[in-house]
């Protein structure tokens, strides 16, 4: 193929193209056939609707609803990190007030223990006095019985021996024999 | 003989005395790489996306934010994205699957014009104006549609037939009759600057991708190894260049139609 064939060819087109158009008018040179552009019209038309119908609608719809849910999911997390955050503060404010509260549980608890202790020690200290007076009377007034008990035998013995004495002829050897007997009865 | 494409798109085949053309084969590969991936998306709605749905949701926020830039409102995007992402991924998807091999190359012999010739089965779906046309008609249309169903039929039509403010400025006399007059003849430019806009976004397409198509087809008649390379990295960047641009001026001009319109200085509204 060189160069004049192409022109041939070229201006054989354009020789062929002005023919037609004499014969056709300008519509007919430019192939315009209106079946032909109906029936293009229909298919650019099929085009469309399953563009719009398959593709756009769903996707577009995925696409604005992903978009709604990425904007949820930055506002949920912003919100988290908000009540995450007030969480913390509340948490050391409620620790701090329940490490008030034991404080003072705790030394409650202390002052009730010592004020419990000295009474206990009180008490008993009161009790045992008490026990102690209370023995100490007891010894006496059976110290007291005793005495009374011994004098009134020592008596009856004196009165028992002086009958003796009396009622026997009394010699010096007698004497000392009845002392000596009465003396060993006292032991 | 060289097949330079011609400029109308060839049939192949007739069912009935419908002509399927080797671009109509091509948009209709096109419906069905759309309905596999579509179907295969459909229930693809994990909250954590792997793969496909992976870079399905990239390719959709990356659109998104392009639509962002124009409107400025996400809701707005999000109405006028199936539109706009449509026709660049279509028109991206047309453009690419032209540049395989096998586009213009693989055909069958038909007897046309009284000789014989070689007619690709294959041909990039916006190498034909039928197409390129269909998509513009149906993006002016749906701007002038969704324009209306958002600010009304009577104030929408007062872009164009600007009555009401003639009307305005009767009752309120003077210098501003004469400018209503001036912008009511400016709105009936208007409309015709509606066709232009069909005929402009159409044509742009169509033009770029038979262009590209002729210029491939030159350049591997002249040297088939390795020199074509560089320009077929250059139709994919038209390629890509041209889906932007037609998505990018449909979205502006879905925007202006859906904007409110101004209070004007004369206050006839």
């Amino acid at each position: 193929m060189d160069i004049q064939s192409i022109i041939l060819a070229a201006s054989e087109a354009v020789a062929e193209a002005a023919k037609s158009e004499t014969s056709e008018g300008v519509l007919g040179t430019l192939g315009i056939n209106w079946r032909l552009f109906i029936a293009q019209l229909i298919n650019f038309g099929i085009i469309l609707y399953i563009f719009w119908r398959w593709i756009v609608r769903p996707l577009g719809k995925t696409l604005t609803d992903r978009q709604a849910r990425i904007e949820q999911g930055l506002r949920n997390a912003t919100a988290m990190d908000e009540e995450r955050k007030k969480f913390e503060e509340q948490k050391v404010q409620d620790l701090r007030k329940i490490r008030t509260e034991a404080d003072q549980i705790i030394r409650s608890a202390t002052d009730t223990a010592t004020k419990m202790k000295q009474e206990i020690i009180h008490e008993a200290q009161s009790q045992t006095d008490k026990l102690v007076d209370q023995t100490r009377q007891s010894l006496a007034a059976e110290k007291e019985q005793m005495l009374r008990e011994v004098k009134t035998e020592v008596a009856t013995l004196v009165v028992t021996a002086s009958e003796k004495i009396l009622r026997s002829k009394l010699d010096p050897r007698k004497d000392h024999e009845l002392i000596n007997e009465s003396l060993k009865s006292i032991k | 003989m060289l097949a330079i494409p011609p400029l109308v798109a060839e049939p192949i085949f007739h069912i009935g005395s419908f002509p399927v053309t080797n671009s109509y084969i091509n948009s209709l590969l096109a419906v069905l790489f759309f309905l596999v991936v579509g179907f295969i998306l459909r229930k693809k709605t994990s909250m954590v996306p792997q793969g496909m749905q992976n870079f399905a949701e990239s390719v959709l926020e990356f659109m998104l934010r392009y639509v962002d830039q124009v409107t400025r409102d996400r809701k707005k995007s999000l109405r006028f994205l199936p539109i706009v992402g449509g026709l660049f991924l279509f028109i991206l998807f047309s453009n690419w699957i032209g540049l395989l091999p096998g586009t213009g190359s693989i055909g069958r012999w038909i007897s046309l014009h009284g000789q014989i010739e070689l007619v690709p089965l294959l041909r990039p779906a916006n190498a034909d104006l039928n197409m390129t046309l269909a998509m513009a008609v149906f993006a002016v249309v749906v701007s002038h549609v969704l324009g209306i169903v958002t600010i009304g039929f009577f104030r929408y039509a007062n872009k164009f037939v600007k009555l009401a403010d003639l009307y305005g400025a009767l009752r309120k006399g003077g210098v501003s009759i004469m400018i209503a007059v001036f912008e009511f003849f400016v709105g009936i430019i208007e409309i015709f600057s509606e066709i232009a806009k069909m005929v402009s976004l159409s044509l742009r397409l169509f033009g770029n991708i038979f262009a590209g198509e002729v210029l491939l087809t030159v350049i591997a008649g002249l040297v088939a190894y390795f020199v074509p390379l560089p320009f077929m990295i250059l139709e994919l960047l038209i390629g890509l260049i041209q889906a932007l641009v037609f998505a990018m001026l449909t979205l502006v001009y879905l925007t202006m139609a859906t904007a409110e319109l101004p209070v004007e200085a004369h206050g006839s509204h």
